[in-house]
């Protein structure tokens, strides 16, 4: 166990406390390659892994990072890699390879200001590439998207065993602000024993009494591609099922509704506040899990209010799945802000104040 | 005059491949290599706990070929993948088999920094100075004024840049533990090449750091020649621009029998 | 542990090794053990020594929504540079506190309340340069007790650590006499004690 202080409200920057889920949740093994705002997180596993025998590697570049994941995670350890925008996109073939292959892995994507090199501040506009597969391929990934360091932490911990259970790649999706800010956490006393795990029967670590194993994402013979691709759709249909998650404030009586994830979100709790003491019915929606898409809840909103504002920090990316499962049930407005220019409280009471004025009128 | 009847056997598959009949072409020399390779998995008993890693290119089925654990890695990464493999299990024995353009191009990274992380893995690298699976395309081997399909006035090195000595290259780094090139163009020289693989793989399990073992190896169909030819034309162009000999040999390996 | 409702966002700039981002931190931390919520940020700039350095932080008895300052109620500002970027970013009856060794530049607007502290003098007059940042929290804390330095120093303690127990006194030291600078030095506008500390 590490050795930070448990059970008690502490100080914790967004990419420590993810790094210490991940050792809470018994990943043994990281491989990354600098990148701002991401560095907390290597700079953590390499001080604290140590401390439960676990394995750090700097890699040479993003793109090993993601295929020492690879092999990692197919001799069936916990395992994950971080990065920030540029570097998720250079390991997007890995994942897709992982996908493929079927192998559980978790990957934390602090995004910042795009597109290229961009910036290092705080952006949303790697969604497209986050919840449509990113790389080449039929594949998702299962994407998570706290808005705190404390739910950085929890959504990190049960990450893994997202992973396990549907032998994917999930990525948790947060930003330069939430990477790097403190707030206080309660870091959980029980932590997850590796050597406790189930058994990865598929995993290739020695065909001692058993069939050897293959770990693979090549299939010459075009049915047999397919069968595996309709196997690993199956899972993301039942991901669908079980692992939608929203949170939902104000939204009883709500005339406007705001939907929005992580940062985003939090600036609307803030404008939403002052909007209400203004007297404005408005309420929020906030998908945790981007991927499944929380479809049935957002339709079901939009037969609910008049209007929906969505607020993403990107030029409108989050606003096209949402129209597209509002399918004109009700107008749906973009509140977006690119380049790393985060959305202000003011902006949004504006805008909420516009939806409205546009409503009565 | 009886004949007199022995039951031992002299010759047989090595248990380390499995009965299945492999896809490259004929008078390749992949087909020699995966059997050293095997044959010294059997002699030191690695099977049961050998992770192999395939590559991307004409032994992109090797997975198929092995009777231990497989992993198909994408194009260049395998010593990245090995990597991972071996950090968090060091107890097993991984191997990658990879061809030139997936070792010395698109890979080159990732081997240069395993050999320099002195990473506890072998590779068996395959240099026939082509890319056969995709058409026969300059590979980062192809010799000067070799032709190939997208060098079809012979590789021009203003033009097309110049080979690559692997064993050469890698042996500037400090993390080497074995580096040998062989090749496999007559049976003194395929046992030879056997006697590298064992020494990389005996290194590995010492855990002395990375081993390589470059294979000059023969591409009949890429080249348009006839088997025996290729062999011939390896030995006489391939050879004096990559010789064959031991670059890194670690002290003390136990090796020999 | 407080209870009485406070919701204060404060911004420190300056430039790297003028304790910035520590000062930041201790007030923090100080928030942190008084049970308050709290959102400590940095800025996103490259790493670059002696480079522009500046960190916000939220303090509130309620939940925080918004992690990104727009406009501080308090600006705590140690070096000419940082008044020239953010000398804009705060509220029209914000509280400025200027270390006015280094920032020779005034506010154009009567509304703020500006606290001129020297606090790299006097952080040199008590032979340690390194502590004009507690002296700058000791001044804004006198005049707005988000936090009280009790606290403050508390967290000082654990910051030194054993290894920098030295720091400690100097570190005390440095509060008081930021607090009794803001009590004695010029003010200018309506200063009133504790005035814009609003409650949610």
């Amino acid at each position: 166990m590490t050795s930070i202080p448990r059970g008690t409200r502490i100080l914790m920057r967004g990419n420590e406390a993810v790094a210490q889920a991940a050792i809470d949740a018994g990943c043994r093994a990281f491989f990354g390659y600098p990148i701002t705002p991401q560095n907390q997180v290597p700079d953590y596993f390499a001080r604290h892994m140590p401390e439960v025998g676990g394995v750090f590697l700097q890699a040479e570049s993003e793109v090993a990072a993601i295929n020492m994941v690879y092999g990692a995670a197919a001799a069936g350890t916990r395992v994950m890699t971080a990065s920030s925008s540029p570097g998720i996109s250079l390991k997007q073939e890995g994942i897709s390879y992982l996908a493929q292959s079927e192998l559980p892995c978790v990957v934390l994507n602090i995004m910042r200001g795009g597109s290229g090199l961009g910036n290092i501040a705080p952006a949303q506009a790697d969604y497209f590439q986050s919840v449509k597969g990113g790389g080449h391929g039929d594949y998702r990934t299962l994407v998570l998207a706290p808005w705190s360091v404390q739910e950085l932490y929890n959504l990190t911990r049960e990450a893994f065993d997202i992973a396990d259970r549907y032998r994917n790649p999930v990525l948790i999706l947060g930003d330069a602000l939430l990477g790097q800010m403190m707030e206080p956490i309660t870091i959980p006393e029980e932590v997850v024993d590796p050597a406790r795990l189930p058994r990865k029967t598929w995993a290739t670590d020695g065909a001692k009494d058993r069939p050897r194993n293959i770990i693979n994402s090549l299939y010459i013979e075009e049915p047999q591609l397919e069968k595996v691709n309709l196997r690993i759709d199956a899972r993301y249909e039942e991901a669908a099922r079980k692992e939608v998650r929203v949170a939902e404030e104000h939204l009883e009586g709500a005339r406007l509704a705001v939907v929005a994830y992580g940062t985003a979100a939090r600036v609307a709790v803030t404008a939403i506040e002052e909007a209400r003491s203004g007297g404005m019915r408005v309420g929020l929606l906030r998908p945790i899990a981007l991927y499944p898409f929380p479809s049935d809840e957002i339709a079901s909103l939009a037969d609910r209010v008049d209007a929906i504002l969505v607020a993403e920090l990107s030029l409108g990316q989050l606003v096209e799945d949402v129209r597209l499962v509002v399918a004109g049930r009700c107008p749906v407005h973009l509140l977006g802000r690119s380049g790393g220019v985060v959305i202000t409280p003011a902006d949004m009471v504006e805008a909420l104040r516009g939806l409205a004025g546009e409503d009565r009128g | 005059m009886a004949v007199q009847k022995r039951e031992s056997a002299i010759f047989d598959r090595p248990q380390a491949l499995e009965p299945v009949r492999m896809h490259y072409c004929p008078g390749c020399t992949h087909g020699i290599v995966h059997r050293l390779v095997a044959e010294v998995m059997d002699e030191l008993g690695l099977t049961e706990r050998a992770v192999g890693i395939a590559p991307v290119g004409c032994a992109v089925f090797a997975y198929n070929y092995f009777t231990c654990d497989m992993i198909e890695a994408a194009h260049g990464r395998a010593p990245a993948v090995a990597t991972g493999v071996k950090r968090v299990r060091p107890d097993l024995f991984t191997f990658t088999y990879q061809g030139d353009g997936d070792l010395a191009s698109i890979g080159i990274a990732e081997t240069i920094h395993a050999a320099a992380r002195a990473e506890n893995i072998s590779i068996v690298f395959i240099n026939n100075a082509v890319y056969g699976m995709t058409g026969g395309q300059m590979a980062p081997t192809t010799l000067p004024g070799m032709v190939t399909s997208t060098t079809p006035f012979g590789r021009d090195a203003k033009v097309a840049g110049n080979p690559i000595r692997v064993c050469e290259l890698l042996a500037a780094l400090d993390g080497p533990a074995y580096l040998a090139r062989v090749a496999v163009t007559s049976p003194s020289r395929v046992r030879e090449a056997k006697q590298a693989i064992q020494k990389a793989f005996q290194a590995q399990l010492e855990e002395l750091g990375f081993s390589l073992v470059e294979v000059l190896s023969t591409c009949p169909t890429r080249w348009g020649m006839r088997p025996q030819d290729a062999l011939d034309w390896l030995e006489e162009n391939m050879v004096p621009y990559y010789p064959l000999r031991e670059f890194v040999v670690p002290e003390g390996l136990r090796v020999g029998r | 542990m407080s209870v009485e409702p406070l919701y204060h966002e404060v911004l420190i700039a300056g430039f790297g090794g003028q304790g910035i981002v520590s000062a930041g931190n201790l007030l923090a931390s100080a928030a942190l053990a008084e049970g308050r919520e709290v959102v400590w940020a940095p800025s996103y700039g490259p790493e670059m020594r002696g480079g522009p350095v500046h960190c916000t932080v939220i303090v509130s008895s309620e939940r925080i929504g918004s992690p990104e300052v727009s406009l501080a109620d308090s600006l705590l500002l140690m070096d000419a540079a940082s008044m020239q970027r953010f000398g804009e970013r705060i509220k029209p009856t914000g509280l400025m506190v200027l270390n006015s060794t280094l920032v020779s530049a005034r506010p154009q607007t009567d509304s703020l309340e500006v606290l001129e502290v020297p606090a790299t003098e006097t952080a040199e007059a008590l032979g340690d340069p390194r502590v004009a940042n507690v002296i700058m929290l000791g001044a804004f804390l006198e005049a707005r007790p988000v936090v009280s330095p009790e606290s403050v120093f508390e967290a000082v303690q654990v910051f030194a650590g054993k290894a920098q127990a030295g720091l400690v006194d100097v570190n005390r030291e440095a509060l008081g006499r930021g607090a009794a600078l803001a009590r004695e030095v010029a003010v200018r506008g309506s200063f009133v004690r504790g005035s814009s500390v609003r409650g949610s």
